[in-house]
């Protein structure tokens, strides 16, 4: 499936939209081909299409992916 | 007294009516029933200061105070409270800042200093390896920070003293003054620079340069911040390189990002504010406080001959990137940096300020507020040239600025009531840059506590709804994670909990910060650096949230002292409302019946009755049964 993401390139995760394709339909197989470093993957918040999501959820074909570390404070 | 470790255990006395300064002992057991911080000297407050005083009388205290661990080795161990009664709500007034002060003043020979009465001229008050005086500051009065900072440096002969000072606003006690440490590191929200104004006080100039703070274990304590260091730097993490800015592209990205006074949750043009942009356009570099590796401060330089920034003032952050910028609806980080070196050099709270200048644009564009009634001024969203013209007035105490910066309330009565509706504020305190629409937890954050609306009062919620979030806090039994706009009762106990330990983090004066996710300690690894410093078994974890939960209860009486009820905790219309434009929260409202529900469990939670009061049981509970009948 292909899918679109962006998020922290400091966590290896392209800073603007990019295309991915994947075998698995899910959030970690995202960090799996950024190659997030497993101590902040359980870290990230995702957006999904505009909407706030959940780790565990299923994707789908041309989602759009934001992976945040979530901002806090002031 | 025997001896402590950490601590000198002495508390100095100024009474600027008599010019009279003393010295008294700290006894042990106020440190193991109260730790420090905002919840010592709220004890010593509760104790001293009668209900119902005028705070800009010479009848008010104005509390400085540190911590058994202010000044150690750790990091982030660096925050001064400074607790008195608010002239902006009229309650509970406590505020918190980094810098070098702190522990500057522990340096000196001090953990806290209580000042009380009204000096007749101006005075700046000098303390040095342990000897305290009252030198005139006639000189200094009107003066900005900069000048006054130079100025008192160089009369003390010595350049490395720490100085906390008010400026004009302070002075001519505007409801939101703040006190501004080393021109940068303020004291802000509530108006306890008026205070210190309103006793002529300008200055709090500290040196130590003799004593070494004894540490019970100290290479159990150098071998605690060792590894913790050692292992935060193994994790990836933004917060050193972009600190607090990054929270423009994050709150955006969830929507949240406060634009146009609190109607939109995104900002078209955030890009300009975002942290990538300050990198690239007016970043100087980063600037620190005392012993903290991550190096959040910004210092900010412009001259390019329209705008100009001085260094010295730091530079603008998150929150006030959202005052001066998406909340007015200005998309510029040069005019943001100048509001914020404006507010800096009188000591004018940022937040409140650019809120407040929000509420005036609203107000002016539905034709609530005239152009006649602001002095000729056009103040349409995104005008940053009035914006700035405003604040001047507002910072200077001018005019119509003089009306706005006297708070909300004020501001309502001067131009009608039907303004009211657009103030997003609380106990007359306005909304710090996280829209609570988005971030349930923070709407209990804005309605609940004594100090007013606080975005620094617990975890945020978007970081809690994730599984690395919530294991963070597994320690205080925060066990999965919880969607962000949650308000069950299950997210309210998580709420409770979660202010209890943040409460701890204030009276022992740890920067939120230097605690994961964003910094070195664990929560579990703060008990163990308080016992190596102290060699006191009762400060562990358990201690921190059990005194967290007592200073929620002590504010609370003061509160309840000074006339405010179950009626101010609440938000403002307009969060019961959808929020408009995009992002992922637009059409999230606070539903009305959901968040009673949450605040009266809270209520039932901390012991309360259903009007808020505590009971008798929450006082013995909270070993604080020298409160009964005094409320």
């Amino acid at each position: 499936m292909k899918i679109t993401v962006r998020g922290e390139p400091e966590f290896g995760l392209p800073k603007d939209f990019e295309e991915v394709e994947l075998q698995e339909s899910t959030i970690e197989s995202v960090m799996e081909h950024f190659n997030v470093d497993p101590k902040i993957r359980k870290h990230l918040f995702p957006i999904v299409n505009n909407k706030m999501g959940k780790l565990s959820q299923e994707l789908q074909e041309g989602d759009k992916i934001i992976l945040q570390s979530p901002y806090s404070g002031g | 007294m025997d001896k402590m470790y950490g601590a000198w255990g002495k508390l100095l006395r100024v009474d600027l009516t008599a010019k009279i300064v003393t010295t008294e002992d700290i006894p042990e057991i106020l440190f193991k029933r109260y730790l420090g911080g905002n919840t010592l000297a709220l004890y010593y407050l509760l104790q001293e200061q009668k209900a119902g005083i005028d705070p800009l009388s010479p009848e008010a205290n104005l509390i400085f105070m540190t911590s058994f661990v202010t000044g150690t080795p750790g990091p982030g161990l660096s925050r001064i409270s400074i607790v008195g009664k608010s002239p902006l709500t009229g309650g509970y007034g406590e505020t918190e800042a980094g810098g070098w002060w702190g522990p500057e003043l522990k340096f000196a020979g001090y953990e806290g200093i209580i000042i009380t009465g009204k000096s007749e001229d101006p005075v700046y008050l000098s303390i040095k390896d342990g000897v305290a005086e009252i030198k005139s500051a006639k000189h200094l009065w009107g003066e900005k920070l900069k000048e006054s900072d130079n100025a008192i440096k160089e009369e003390l002969g010595d350049p490395k003293t720490r100085i906390a000072l008010i400026g004009e606003s302070g002075e001519k006690m505007s409801s939101y003054a703040c006190v501004i440490n080393e021109l940068k590191h303020a004291n802000g929200r509530l108006g306890m620079g008026a205070v210190m104004g309103s006793k002529n006080l300008k200055a709090i100039a500290v040196r130590g340069t003799v004593q070494k703070l004894p540490l019970y274990n100290e290479e159990r304590v150098k071998t605690i911040v060792r590894d913790l260091i050692k292992e935060w730097k193994e994790i990836p993490n933004t917060f050193p390189k972009y600190g607090t800015m990054r929270g423009v592209r994050a709150t955006q990205e969830v929507g949240v990002f406060p634009t146009y006074n609190f109607r939109h949750g995104v900002f078209d043009d955030f890009e300009n504010l975002a942290e990538t942009t300050y990198m690239e356009t007016i970043l100087k570099k980063t600037g620190t406080c005392y012993r903290c590796p991550i190096s959040c401060k910004r210092v900010v330089e412009i001259d390019d001959g329209k705008y100009k920034v001085d260094p010295a003032y730091g530079g603008s952050e998150y929150e006030t990137t959202m005052a001066f910028g998406s909340c007015c609806g200005v998309n510029d980080l040069k005019p943001v940096s100048v509001a914020h070196q404006l507010c800096q050099q009188s000591g004018m709270d940022t937040i409140s300020a650019g809120v407040t200048i929000a509420w005036v644009m609203e107000c002016f564009e539905n034709g609530l507020i005239s152009k006649d009634q602001l002095e000729g001024l056009e103040m349409k969203f995104g005008n940053s040239e009035n914006m700035l013209i405003l604040l001047e007035k507002m910072c200077t105490m001018e005019g119509v600025g003089a009306i706005l910066a006297k708070g909300f309330k004020n501001s309502i009565a001067h131009f009608g009531e039907e303004t009211a509706k657009y103030a997003i504020h609380v106990k007359n305190s306005a909304f710090p840059a996280h829209d609570p629409r988005g971030k349930a937890g923070l709407a209990l954050a804005y309605a609940l506590p004594s100090a007013g609306p606080d975005h620094m009062e617990v975890q945020h919620d978007h970081v809690l709804a994730t599984e690395g979030g919530a294991a963070l806090y597994e320690a205080i039994g925060i066990n999965e994670p919880l969607p962000a706009t949650d308000l069950s009762p299950k997210k309210v106990r998580n709420f409770f909990v979660n202010q209890s330990l943040y409460n701890g983090f204030n009276a022992i004066g740890i920067c939120d910060f230097c605690v994961r996710p964003n910094g070195p300690f664990t929560i579990s690894s703060i008990g163990e650096y308080m016992q190596a410093v102290t060699g006191w078994e009762s400060v562990n974890l358990w201690n921190l949230i059990k005194i967290g939960e007592k200073h929620s209860t002590m504010s609370r009486i003061f509160n309840l002292r000074e006339g405010l009820t179950v009626k101010d905790d609440t938000l403002p219309e307009r969060m019961f409302t959808p929020l408009e434009g995009g992002g992922p929260c637009a059409g999230f409202f606070i539903d009305k019946e959901t968040f009673d529900k949450a605040i009266r469990t809270y209520y039932a939670i901390n012991l309360w009755d259903e009007e808020g009061v505590p009971t008798e049981t929450c006082l013995y509970q909270n070993e604080l049964d020298w409160l009964i009948g005094e409320f």
